[in-house]
């Protein structure tokens, strides 16, 4: 602290103190001044007047008769007397004559010493030059008296001098009387009046300043200090201690005041500890609710079998999106693709997108058909959707041996169609999202694709996305996107489209998910129907070789390729194996299908385990080929045994 | 495929080139079992071989069993080796790169 209440008020008190008692020292001084002056006074005119009185008694000539030298003894004697009485240096009486001369007819002393000399030096005669006159002198020579200061200084300190005139029997002005005052008595008497005055005041006002000090210290100074410690110590997390202020004024008010402010911030900060715990709770749930989601819509995905060539990419928006997609085979061997859009995000979106999907993927595995699918899954939706969400979904349907597709949509965005070298708006039906009405009444539509055709399904979140410029990304923008550059495989597609958005977007905030699915139709003619002989691979490995030209791979792929074949000849007793292969985005896939025994390669345990010894018995072949096959499916299906290994070149 | 042998002394070196697959193991076999008695050890010289598959390497742990373990395999090249890696005969056999 630079500065202190307390020591400034002590320091205006004080100076105030003195400044006070100053004043009042001033005053009682002048009053003590014309106390005494007046006490000098009066008593010397007294005095005076009593000698006078006493020479009346005698009649001044009788007096100053030098015969009667016993009387003005006696007088004398009496004047002494008063002079001593009234305390008085000294009293004397004279008479002015022709030219301001002094002559003395008596003068007395108190004191023994100054009585002596007064007698031998201002006796009965004795004549001094007195001019000039003072004014006191000059008064009582007309009978009058004068106020006016009359002082002599001497050795002694000196006299205050006070002159009455003398009137005869006839009230005729005949001499003056002078009583002289001591001047150190008439100090005396000042200094005593100056002291008994000034020290019950300066007292008084010494103890009323010492109680408003007090008052101020205990009222205020305090207090303020308890409050400040109290505000310094404020711990916001801990309840507070009710401040000790024991009093009734505005201090008290503060004190409230703070008490109030602490309660508050207290309550406050426990709000905030307790909103935060809860945020963290639901961003924590938030995030469980992406990752299944991810875990059911992965963000990318690629397939590349049976003829047909899918890829899908997904780039989710900050929270938790509505986009999905799926794609799969059918067990009457056509394939499946999907996309779609639920209304709303976040945590409710993400599970109706679960629901909507999982419904779809089950019903079109079990129905097969996409209109009668859309139209049996939005009746289960509007049966158990209390929130009123809706979902936007294209399906499309291939077959992958003619090319033959079947396609229904539910309120999506129209995708585009690769075909014949043009980039087109496919113009479905527009039918209705599902979830809001029963009886949507969708209906299928219709077209072949030839090899090398192909679709692009995606979400709104490509054409609404919106750059700095406040612009849409919008459909034409997409169109001319790939008319430019009409991709020839799936992932090109998905890629080229996914980049070119998220290009147009860069540097704003991604609202909503971008979901793009690509399918392009490769055919299954190269299907070969071969004898299961070991022979027979030969064809085998020329189509593979002839696919995988120039890889370096493509060795290891016809490995595991033989191990299967192998195994087919081997074990399965099937009298044919039909093999295909299609090769495109580095990707290598072979299909073997047999009417052998039903035999699943990949359920059993691994072979790897299998002791070294026992090698030359076989039993390498399945693990060589998980080892090699970037993926690895078999299903039966028509009574075959279709086992499908896709490769990377 | 073919096999090429060369004796030399109790070794017999086996240099085997080409395809060495489900159909031209056989070859490989009938070779190992037409070496004399007197061979005490065998070598596998892969230099020029170009491919091998799980027939190829039931060969090669049939040799190993019947040489008692003296089997080598000598010039190996990288495609040949990774194949045999997977396999995890890397661990087990005497492998000169």
């Amino acid at each position: 602290m630079k500065h202190s209440i307390q020591k400034e008020i002590i320091v205006v008190l004080a100076l105030e103190l003195i400044a006070v008692i100053a004043a009042c020292a001033l005053v009682t001084y002048r009053n003590s001044y014309s106390s005494a002056l007046k006490s000098s006074r009066d008593d010397s005119r007294n005095a005076a007047r009593v000698a006078g009185a006493i020479i009346s008694e005698y009649g001044l000539d009788t007096v100053t008769d030098p015969e009667n030298k016993e009387l003005y003894g006696k007088i004398r004697r009496r004047l002494r007397s008063i002079c001593k009485g009234f305390e008085l240096d000294y009293l004397y009486v004279y008479t002015i004559e022709g030219n301001d001369e002094c002559h003395y007819i008596m003068a007395v002393a108190s004191k023994d010493e100054n009585d002596r000399i007064a007698a031998e030096r201002l006796g009965l005669g004795t004549i001094r030059d007195c001019h000039p006159l003072h004014a006191q002198e000059q008064a009582a020579i007309k009978g009058e008296i004068s106020d006016e200061l009359f002082i002599l200084r001497n050795e002694f300190g000196g006299d205050m001098t006070w002159i009455v005139p003398f009137f005869d029997n006839n009230g005729k002005a005949r001499a003056l009387i002078g009583a002289d005052d001591a001047l150190y008595l008439y100090n005396a008497g000042i200094t005593r009046h100056f002291f008994v005055a000034l020290i019950p005041i300066s007292l008084l006002i010494f103890i009323a300043h010492m109680v408003l000090f007090f008052i101020i210290h205990r009222r205020i100074v305090t207090p303020v200090k308890t409050i400040a410690n109290h505000m310094r110590t404020f711990d916001p997390s801990h309840e507070e201690e009710p401040l000790q202020v024991n009093s009734q004024d505005e201090m008290r008010s503060i004190a409230e005041a703070f008490e109030k402010m602490s309660r508050d911030i207290h309550l406050y900060i426990e709000n905030i500890a307790s909103i935060t715990s809860e945020r963290e709770q639901s961003r924590a749930q938030l995030d469980v609710a992406r990752k299944i989601q991810y875990g059911m819509v992965p963000a990318s995905f690629s397939e590349n079998r049976n003829g047909v060539d899918v890829s899908a990419l997904m780039q989710p928006a900050k929270e938790v999106g509505g986009d999905f997609y799926d794609a799969f085979t059918l067990e009457n061997g056509n394939y499946c693709a999907m996309i779609g859009d639920i209304s709303g995000k976040g945590v409710g979106g993400a599970l109706f997108m679960a629901l909507t999907k999982s419904i779809l993927r089950d019903r079109m595995k079990q129905i097969m058909d996409p209109a009668a699918v859309l139209n049996k899954v939005n009746d289960d939706l509007c049966a158990q959707n209390p929130e009123g969400m809706f979902a936007t979904v294209f399906i499309v349907v291939i077959d992958p041996m003619t090319g033959r597709v079947q396609y229904a949509n539910a309120g999506h965005n129209a995708p585009l169609l690769i075909s014949g070298g043009e980039v087109s708006l496919l113009n479905p039906e527009p039918g209705i999202a599902l979830g809001l009405f029963e009886d949507a009444g969708i209906r299928n539509g219709n077209l072949t694709l030839k090899k090398g055709e192909g679709f692009l399904l995606y979400t709104d979140g490509v054409t609404e996305a919106v750059n700095t410029e406040k612009a849409f990304y919008g459909a034409e923008r997409l169109l001319s996107l790939l008319k430019n550059n009409t991709p020839k495989e799936s992932s090109a597609a998905a890629n080229s489209v996914k980049n070119s958005v998220e290009e147009f977007f860069a540097g704003c905030e991604q609202f909503d998910d971008i979901t793009v699915l690509s399918l392009f139709y490769r055919g299954e003619d190269s299907e070969l129907e071969l004898k299961p002989s070991l022979d027979e691979f030969k064809t085998v490995r020329e189509s593979v070789l002839e696919l995988c030209a120039g890889s370096g791979s493509a060795k290891k792929a016809l490995l595991a390729c033989e191990e299967a074949f192998v195994n087919i000849v081997s074990y399965s007793g099937a009298s044919y194996i039909k093999f295909s292969c299609s090769a495109g985005g580095g990707v290598l896939s072979v299909t073997l299908k047999d009417n052998g025994m039903r035999f699943d390669p990949f359920a059993g345990e691994s072979s790897a385990e299998k002791d070294f010894e026992s090698f030359d018995k076989g039993g390498m072949g399945i693990s060589l080929i998980k080892q090699i096959a970037e993926k690895t499916e078999w299903r039966f299906e028509n009574e075959n045994n279709v086992l499908t290994l896709t490769f990377k070149i | 495929m073919a096999v090429e042998k060369i004796t030399n002394g109790t070794e017999a070196v086996l240099k085997v080139s080409g395809w060495l697959d489900t159909q031209s193991s056989p070859e490989l076999e009938k070779a190992v079992a037409e070496l004399d008695g007197n061979t005490e050890t065998l070598v596998f010289d892969f230099e020029k071989l170009e491919y091998i598959s799980s027939a190829g390497l039931r060969q090669i742990v049939a040799a190993h069993k019947k040489m008692n373990g003296k089997l080598t395999l000598r010039n190996v090249q990288s495609d040949i080796m990774s194949v045999l890696s997977m396999a995890g005969f890397d661990k087990r056999l005497h492998i000169e790169a």
